[in-house]
C-alpha cells in the first residue's frame, strides 16, 4: 500500500517515525476547513452578498442546504428546481412540507445514516441553512420542516447562514414549532408571542389576555413600541415566534430576527402552527 | 407400420437431442463464477460463519474503489472529519479487513431471510477511470483539491486497477432490507473471490436509486438502528422541537 506516503503528502511536510500515526493526517483538516469549503460553495451557487446580512453567532460545522431563487440544494446537489417542480404536501410531513422537500431529505437521512455508520461517526446533528435574501421565507421554513421531520429521533439544529462582511460568515440559529402545534397548560405561564411578518404589516399576538386578539402594525418602529411593552410586562420571557406570510422574504423575517435578537435571543420559526393554552 | 416406424424416427431424434445436450454443454457467461462466488458468500453470510472472507484476496483494492466512490457522493461534512483517518486505516490490511467483517457482520441478521437473488452483473475494471475523473471533479467543486490530492487519488486508483483484475460487481435485489446488495468480487488464479459488500452504488456506477418504499423501510431498518424515539428533554422545557425553558417562552 502505497497511500501512507500520499497521507503524509496532504499532511503539513513529512511527519518523523516517533510521531503518532493520528497526528500525521491533521494538516488535511487544516488546510481546508469546513468554512472554507461552505464559502466556495455558497459563492458558486448564489454569491455571499445574496445571503442576509448580519452578525449572529460562529457558523460550526453541519448539513448545508442552499436555497437559491430557483433551486434548493443539499450540499453540492440539487434536489428540487422550484418553480418547475409543483410542490403538493407529503402525506406523511405533520407540517404539510411539501412532499419533494419530504422525500429528498428522507433520502438524505438514509444516505448519512448508511455513511455515519459505516465510519462509525455520528449523524449529523446540525443543519446550516444559506438562503438567498430575496427567496420566499415560507420555502425555507417549508424546507426547515422537511429536514426536521425526516430526521429519525430528534430534529437537528439548525441555523440561517449570514453575510457577516468581513467577519466572514456567520449564522442565526433557529428552532421550530413542533409540526402539529404545541399545547401548553395554563398553568405554566407561557407568553407564546409570535409576530407574522407580512409585506408591509407585522402581526402581533400572545397568550397574554391583554393581547387576545391579532394586532396589526404598519411599520418596524410601531412594532419596536409594542415589543418594549411586552418586555416590560414580561421581562423573563426571550422566545419569539416568527411567522412568514407569502410575500415576506428571507430577509424580512432574518432582519427582523435580528433586530430583536437582543430582547428576544431564542428564535422559533413556524409555518403557521399555533401554540394553545389550556 | 408407418406408425412404428415414425415412433421409432421420433424416438431417435429425441436421443440424438439428449446426446448432444449432453457433449457440447451451454457456455458459461463470463460473469457466472462472479456471480456464483457472490451467491456463495450470500449463503456463508446467512449461515453465519465467520469464514466468508478471506484475509489473503487483496481487499484493499475494493477499499481503494470504494473510497473513491465516496469521494464523488459522500457529504462533504463526513469527508473533512473522517478522509484522512480513512485514508490511514486504508494503509493497514488488517483494518481493511476488519472493515468488511464488521459491515457484514452488520447486515448478517436483515440478509437471512431477505432472499437476495443475483440481477446482474458488471465489470469493475471499466468504472474505475469513470470513479477517479468525477472524484477528482467533486473535490474541485467542493474547492477540497489540492496538490497532493491528486496523488492520492491516482494512488487509490492504481491500487484498485491492481487489486480488482477481472472483478465483478454482482447486484443482488433482496426481498426485504437491504433490498439491495452491491458484492465485488476480484479474480485470485482462477477462481473468483468477495473482497467487498455494499448496500448503495451511485446511479453513475451502476446503482439502482432506492425507491421510497425502500427508504421508509431502511429508514426503519434494525441495522441502521434509527429509533423514532426523540432524546428526553428536561421537565420544565417547552417540548423536544423547542428545548428552551417554559419560563422563557
Amino acid at each position: 500500500m502505497q497511500i501512507l506516503a500520499l497521507i503524509l503528502a496532504l499532511s503539513n511536510g513529512p511527519a518523523s517515525d516517533a510521531e503518532p500515526a493520528s497526528s500525521r493526517t491533521s494538516g488535511f483538516e487544516t488546510l481546508t476547513g469546513f468554512s472554507t469549503v461552505l464559502l466556495a460553495h455558497i459563492n458558486a451557487t448564489l454569491a455571499s452578498e445574496n445571503l442576509p446580512v448580519g452578525m449572529g453567532v460562529p457558523v460550526e460545522p453541519g448539513v448545508f442546504v442552499t436555497l437559491t431563487r430557483d433551486r434548493a440544494m443539499v450540499f453540492d446537489e440539487s434536489i428540487v428546481m422550484l418553480g418547475k417542480q409543483r410542490m403538493v404536501p407529503a402525506p406523511e410531513c405533520k407540517s404539510g412540507c411539501s412532499s419533494s422537500f419530504f422525500e429528498a431529505f428522507q433520502r438524505l437521512w438514509l444516505d448519512l445514516a448508511i455513511e455515519s455508520q459505516a465510519l462509525e461517526l455520528q449523524l449529523p446533528g446540525r443543519v446550516l441553512f444559506a438562503a438567498d435574501a430575496l427567496a420566499p421565507a415560507h420555502v425555507l421554513i417549508d424546507l426547515a420542516y422537511a429536514v426536521a421531520e425526516t430526521r429519525m429521533g430528534q430534529p437537528p439544529q439548525m441555523a440561517i447562514v449570514l453575510n457577516a462582511g468581513p467577519a466572514g460568515l456567520r449564522s442565526l440559529p433557529f428552532f421550530l414549532l413542533p409540526p402539529e402545534g404545541l399545547t401548553l397548560r395554563f398553568g405554566d405561564r407561557a407568553l407564546a408571542l409570535t409576530v407574522t411578518v407580512e409585506a408591509a404589516a407585522f402581526v402581533l399576538r400572545s397568550a397574554d389576555p391583554r393581547m387576545s386578539r391579532d394586532i396589526r402594525v404598519a411599520n418596524r418602529s410601531e412594532l419596536d413600541a409594542l415589543l418594549r411593552d411586552v418586555r416590560r410586562q414580561h421581562p423573563g420571557k426571550t422566545s419569539i415566534i416568527i411567522e412568514a406570510g407569502r410575500d415576506a422574504t428571507v430577509k424580512d423575517v432574518v432582519g427582523l430576527a435580528l433586530h430583536v435578537r437582543e430582547e428576544f435571543t431564542t428564535l422559533v420559526l413556524s409555518a403557521g402552527q399555533r401554540v394553545r393554552i389550556q | 407400420m408407418k406408425r412404428v416406424y415414425s415412433t421409432s424416427v421420433w424416438l431417435w431424434l429425441a436421443l440424438v437431442c439428449a446426446c448432444k445436450t449432453k457433449s457440447t454443454p451451454a457456455p458459461v457467461m463470463p460473469d457466472e463464477p462472479a456471480k456464483r462466488a457472490a451467491v456463495s458468500f450470500v449463503h456463508c453470510v446467512e449461515a453465519g460463519s465467520s469464514r466468508c472472507i478471506k484475509g489473503d484476496v487483496g481487499l484493499g483494492g475494493w477499499d481503494a474503489f470504494s473510497l473513491l466512490g465516496w469521494l464523488t457522493g459522500g457529504s462533504p461534512l463526513t469527508i473533512l472529519q473522517a478522509f484522512p483517518r480513512e485514508l490511514e486505516r486504508h494503509t493497514d490490511a488488517k483494518k481493511v479487513q476488519a472493515k468488511l467483517v464488521a459491515t457484514v457482520g452488520r447486515y448478517q441478521m436483515v440478509i437471512r431471510g431477505a432472499e437476495c437473488e443475483p440481477v446482474s452483473s458488471q465489470l469493475i475494471m471499466p468504472l474505475l477511470d469513470t470513479v477517479g475523473k468525477a472524484a477528482q471533479e467533486r473535490l474541485t467543486k467542493l474547492g477540497l483539491w489540492q496538490d497532493a490530492m491528486a496523488e492520492v487519488i491516482e494512488g487509490l486508483h492504481r491500487e484498485a486497477r491492481e487489486n480488482l483484475e477481472n472483478g465483478h460487481i454482482i447486484r443482488m435485489r433482496c426481498r426485504s432490507d437491504p433490498y439491495q446488495l452491491y458484492i465485488a468480487t476480484t479474480q485470485i488464479d482462477e477462481r473468483q473471490a468477495v473482497v467487498g459488500l455494499t448496500t448503495v452504488l451511485p446511479k453513475f456506477l451502476g446503482g439502482e436509486a432506492p425507491d421510497r418504499a425502500v427508504i421508509r423501510g431502511r429508514l426503519e431498518s434494525r441495522v441502521l438502528g434509527l429509533a423514532n424515539v426523540p432524546a428526553p428533554i428536561p421537565d420544565n422545557y417547552v417540548h423536544s422541537w423547542v428545548p428552551t425553558p417554559v419560563e422563557e417562552f
